[in-house]
């Protein structure tokens, strides 16, 4: 009797490296589940709510209003609505962090920074989906060139004393700079930390048109990186916080904005 | 040189000096490189030029991209990222910053200094052709200019004032082109790093001081004894050569080739001509300024400057041109397509492209194609 | 072949009859194929109101007009050339007022956004052509210009006996028009000033400034009467500009229907087509007046009816660039659910309806330029901003063409400004209105569908 009262609804959010799904009921988290997107954009949307409907106990027919967002939204063909991954994340981080007013989202492809209300609307964005730099991607490049697992990178960064200083913009050439600061005998660490800090540098010029009040808040795939955290929390001169699970605020936010949708 | 090390010694404190002249109340008036400005109606009001020329270096211009959208001429966006950076005393410090409109990548510097920073910017417009109606405009321009000078000093600009401010400024002038002339010689006393880094002095340095500097070094440099191998002798050539923004003179340089003359805002065009002391100032100024000065790449019709950089690889007997082109900046670059048709036809001597965003990364692939251009000049090739 | 696609355009059968010869050889030298007609056919039934006379018979004037640009070089004495600044029409347009007819005049870089971009997207041949042969890629060269000076490579449209620009507007056209004189001997005539308000001096100006246009203009003319061989009068001046001033008045009304209805009766790409003769010189452009009253009276009726292409109640936008190669962006916006009230620079401002709409040609050379965007980035960012005010629009999109000089200073300038003085959020795109192949509607539609639930809300919570 209880399934037929309450409202249960999913948002699904089909990014390029990962595929998330949230499902949601009268406002409240039921389950998440996260894998990876792999070829099929379609097919990942079917099989991450699978995941996330099997842990909740329930099945498709459940769900009241299906929204889908990310860069596959508008493959999932069992979404009622797509909406952008922007609007998404914003009404996710308000979920979570009802005083966020800025949220710094910086995925495997792109990098985004929101101006957020009170209510978990967008009161202005701005984003980079053209560059590799200022991404996860940028991280990825450099991991492999010096041999480090990803999930390495942060930690490292963070024991360095001496941040390297890498100017180029570009990717392709900051892996040049990079391994010319190598053969200059500068540190592992202080390259990993110089590093991160361009990464940070790239999106913090981009978000000044929107402005960082408190407060700020990051997400996306590179949210887990510490390092990145730190070198944003000293490009922009303000403490940031990160939710627990930095990948489903999209998600998250989809399956919100679907409750609304439903009444 | 000893003169070197006491102008090293000079500008190490310049900008303190400035500061304290500031204090006493002296104004110091900056203003965007062009090669249009006449300092000389700022030293006649009693108030400081500087030429903001600083370049080179890369985190301006990834600043700039707060306030303004990346197509635009990388000095141009230094220029603002310098300014809105604010650790640069002397881009913060200037009490008013003159901008002589030339081209919309100038127009930026001004836009963003008035509406970011919020300063005081004094434009007035450089026509793109020389007739007569567009040397009265010019005339026009740096008489409203002068009224504003005397506006924020307080202090009127005689004939007497300016003259002495003239007489100066040629006899610096006049200096800076002996120097930079002695390199017509085959085998230069100076190298073109060495020349720069003077030239560029005369932005900032007190001027009388500088004047005297440039003596010492003159008569050292007059002294020298030709010596070593002939060199193959380039014309570098380009809008901006920025303070700072020494890697491409250095690349050649290392490769063993000598930068003979660099025809840039910051390079000849800053010091050939002299003004004449004939008649009314205001006219003599806008006649030395705008006149005779010779045109940059925005300048109608553009035979006058191609005429002009021929004559000069023709008289410095120049092996080869090096055009550097900033990015971004398209009267340029549509010139460097056609130019080099004419250099090939005249003299017949190669010409070397190369760009700059000043990113630190382009270092790599600009050796390479400076170091290939040397070699090929010493191989006897591109004739 | 085409005659599916020239009814689109508003050809009868009559008409289609009597110009084909011309049209086939037109289009033989263009090297437009099958496959060419049949793209063009969907994208006029995709991107455009086509149901709508008006639109055909616009359609049908920029049509006749490529055929004339082609063929240009062995049907006239002589030919003339300008592109933008709109500036520049007045001039165009007095001096060939005076000729009797054997001189041609054509603004070649629209005629071909307009045709083989926005109908039959086939301008990139043309892009590579100015690519290879003076303006790179890479350097963000004005795409319109590498249009121009590839098509005149590629031998498919003549070099003018005379090219007329503006040196002052951006800096592109001037250099590549010295490009064209340098290396092609093309006689450029320029109309020289510089951009050099103050900030804080709009709207006043100075007027050596008018002085100075006044004496560039008059060049102009001399030039043009030397190389031409026809002599200009006071009375052709006259004539021309009345004809301009009552076009221009009328499309200034239809904008304004546009502007203030509610939905959005037409899309926005179908007044590109008539707003972008103003660029083109007047005479000979046969049934442009006829057209436009058309369109003005069919779109009466939809706003009457209550008939859009976005849904009523949409949020209201001004648009800062307007597109005219690649309609389907300014479709996608649409489609967003976003209502386009106003593109720039459509809408005279205030500043400049205020002169008398028939005034004298130094007078408007002068001071209409010194009004207007080109001169000063003060200008810019007011006309932007009083555009917002008069349609009370929820929103502003900022397009900017990446490779336009003239427009880039103040992106964000005007992005603060509108916040600030209005409260309403503007959305920065950056993009490019002549070269489709690095920017398209596919790219920018998350960053449009999020303004636009932004909007939305925005709305939304205005109204509880």
């Amino acid at each position: 009797m209880k399934e037929m009262t309450r409202v249960i609804t999913a948002g699904v959010d089909v990014g390029a490296a990962t595929a998330k799904t949230v499902i949601v009921a009268d406002g409240r988290i039921l389950s998440y589940a996260v894998i990876p997107t792999g070829d099929s954009v379609a097919r990942a949307a079917e099989k991450v709510t699978k995941a996330a409907l099997g842990q909740a106990g329930l099945s498709r027919t459940d769900l009241k209003f299906v929204i889908s967002t990310g860069y596959g939204r508008n493959s999932v063909s069992f979404a009622n609505k797509a909406v952008t991954e922007i609007i998404c994340h914003a009404r996710g981080v308000n979920f979570l962090i009802p005083a966020a007013r800025t949220v710094i989202d910086i995925g495997g492809q792109d990098s985004k920074v929101i101006g957020v209300r009170e209510d978990g609307t967008v009161r202005d964005f701005v984003m980079n989906d053209k560059c590799a730099a200022g991404t996860g991607r940028f991280l990825e490049v450099m991991a492999t060139v010096l041999g480090l697992d990803i999930e390495e990178m942060g930690p490292v960064s963070l024991t360095s004393r001496e941040p390297c200083s890498i100017s180029s913009t570009c990717t392709i050439f900051a892996e040049t700079e990079m391994v010319s600061l190598r053969a200059d005998g500068r540190t592992r660490e202080d390259i990993v930390a110089g590093i991160h800090r361009a990464v940070a540098s790239r999106v913090v010029i981009m978000g000044k048109t929107v402005g960082y009040k408190e407060q700020v808040v990051f997400t996306g795939g590179v949210a887990k990186n510490m390092g990145v955290k730190s070198a944003l929390e000293a490009g922009i001169g303000l403490p940031i916080l990160i939710p627990d699970e930095p990948q489903i605020v999209g998600a998250l936010g989809a399956a919100l904005l679907a409750g609304r949708e439903s009444r | 040189m000893e003169a070197m090390k006491r102008l090293s010694d000079h500008l190490a404190t310049r900008v303190t000096e400035l500061a304290r002249l500031q204090k006493n109340g002296t104004k110091i008036i900056g203003y965007a490189p062009g090669g249009f400005m006449p300092e000389e109606l700022v030293y006649a009001c009693g108030a400081v030029p500087v030429g903001l020329v600083r370049g080179g270096d890369p985190e301006p211009v990834a600043e700039s991209a707060a306030y303004v959208p990346r197509f635009i001429d990388t000095f141009c966006r230094a220029q603002i990222g310098y300014r809105m950076l604010g650790e640069d005393m002397l881009y913060k410090m200037v009490d008013l910053l003159v901008v002589p409109i030339t081209d919309h990548n100038v127009k930026t510097i001004a836009d963003c200094f008035n509406f970011f920073a919020n300063a005081s910017v004094f434009r007035f417009g450089v026509p793109h052709q020389k007739d007569e109606h567009a040397l009265a405009y010019y005339l026009a321009g740096i008489n409203a200019l002068k009224e504003k000078l005397e506006q924020v000093t307080g202090n009127k600009i005689d004939d007497k004032k300016l003259r002495d401010a003239i007489v100066t400024c040629n006899r610096m002038r006049e200096l800076l082109k002996e120097i930079s002339y002695l390199r017509l010689s085959p085998q230069p006393p100076l190298s073109g790093r060495e020349f720069m880094k003077l030239n560029h002095a005369s932005y900032i340095a007190d001027k009388r001081f500088f004047i005297d500097v440039l003596e010492s070094i003159h008569k050292e440099l007059q002294k020298k004894h030709a010596s070593g191998a002939k060199k193959p002798r380039i014309l570098l050539t380009g809008s901006t050569l920025a303070m700072g923004d020494y890697k491409v003179i250095e690349m050649a340089e290392e490769a063993g080739a000598s930068i003979v003359i660099e025809e840039f805002t910051e390079g000849v065009r800053h010091y050939s001509e002299n003004v004449r002391l004939n008649g009314d100032l205001m006219t003599a100024l806008a006649d030395r300024y705008f006149q005779r000065r010779l045109p940059p790449a925005w300048f109608r019709p553009a035979k006058e400057r191609m005429d002009g950089l021929i004559k000069l690889a023709r008289d410095f007997k120049a092996d080869g041109v090096i055009w550097y082109q900033l990015m971004y900046r398209s009267s340029y670059d549509i010139q460097a397509f056609y130019f080099e048709k004419f250099l090939t036809r005249e003299l017949n001597i190669p010409m070397l492209k190369i760009e700059s965003d000043y990113d630190v990364s382009e270092r790599g692939p600009l050796r390479t194609r400076i170091e290939t251009f040397v070699e090929i000049i010493k191989a006897g090739g591109g004739r | 072949m085409y005659i599916e696609l020239l009814k689109l355009c508003g050809f009868t059968e009559d008409e289609f009859k009597k110009e084909r010869p011309r049209i086939d050889k037109a289009f033989r030298i263009l090297g437009i194929n099958k496959e060419d007609v049949q793209r063009g056919e969907n994208r006029l039934k995709q991107n455009l109101d086509i149901e709508l006379l008006g639109v055909r018979k616009f359609l049908g004037i920029w049509m006749r007009e490529l055929v004339n640009l082609v063929l240009a070089r062995e049907e006239h004495r002589k030919i003339v050339y300008s592109d933008f600044p709109m500036e520049l029409r007045p001039l165009m347009s007095m001096m060939l007022s005076t000729d009797p007819g054997d001189v041609y005049f054509a603004t070649p870089g629209q005629v071909l956004n307009m045709t083989m971009g926005q109908i039959f997207d086939k301008l990139t041949p043309f892009l590579v052509a100015g690519e290879e042969n003076g303006m790179p890629p890479g350097g963000a060269h004005c795409a319109l210009y590498q249009t121009r000076l590839g098509a005149m490579v590629k031998g498919v449209i003549p070099f003018p006996d005379l090219s007329v620009i503006a040196s002052y507007h951006c800096d592109q056209p001037a250099e590549a028009e010295q490009l064209l004189h340098e290396v092609y001997g093309v006689p450029v005539a320029y109309l020289d000033s510089c951009p050099d308000p103050n900030w804080g001096d709009w709207p006043k100006f100075n007027d050596y400034r008018v002085r100075y246009c006044g004496s560039q203009a008059r060049k102009l003319f001399q030039m043009f009467e030397d190389i031409i061989g026809v002599k200009m009068n006071e009375e052709a001046k006259r004539t021309t500009n009345k004809a301009n001033a009552i076009f221009r008045l009328k499309f200034q009304q239809l904008v304004e229907l546009m502007g203030h209805a509610d939905p959005q009766p037409i899309s926005q790409v179908s007044l590109t087509h008539a707003f972008f003769l103003n660029s083109m010189p007047t005479r000979n452009i046969e049934g442009k007046q006829e057209a436009l009253e058309i369109l003005c009276g069919e779109v009466e009726e939809r706003v009457n009816q209550g008939k859009g292409v976005v849904e009523k109640g949409a949020p209201g936008v001004f648009c800062t660039a307007t597109i005219s190669v690649d309609p389907t962006i300014t479709r996608m916006i649409e489609q967003s659910g976003i209502a386009i009230r106003i593109q720039i620079p459509f809408w005279l401002s205030p500043w400049v309806m205020a002169r008398h709409p028939y005034r004298e040609w130094a007078d408007m050379i002068g001071v209409g330029p010194c009004l207007d965007i080109p001169h000063s980035g003060e200008a810019h960012v007011a006309i932007n901003l009083a555009n917002c005010k008069a349609f009370n629009v929820d929103g502003a999109i900022n397009f900017y063409p990446y490779s336009c000089r003239e427009w880039v200073p103040t992106v964000m300038i005007t992005k603060r400004t509108i916040e600030r003085e209005l409260g309403i959020p503007v959305l920065v795109l950056e993009g490019d209105c002549y070269d489709t192949r690095n920017y398209s509607a596919g790219q920018l539609r998350t960053r449009v569908e999020t303004f636009a639930e932004l909007l939305r809300a925005t709305k939304a919570a205005k109204a509880t």
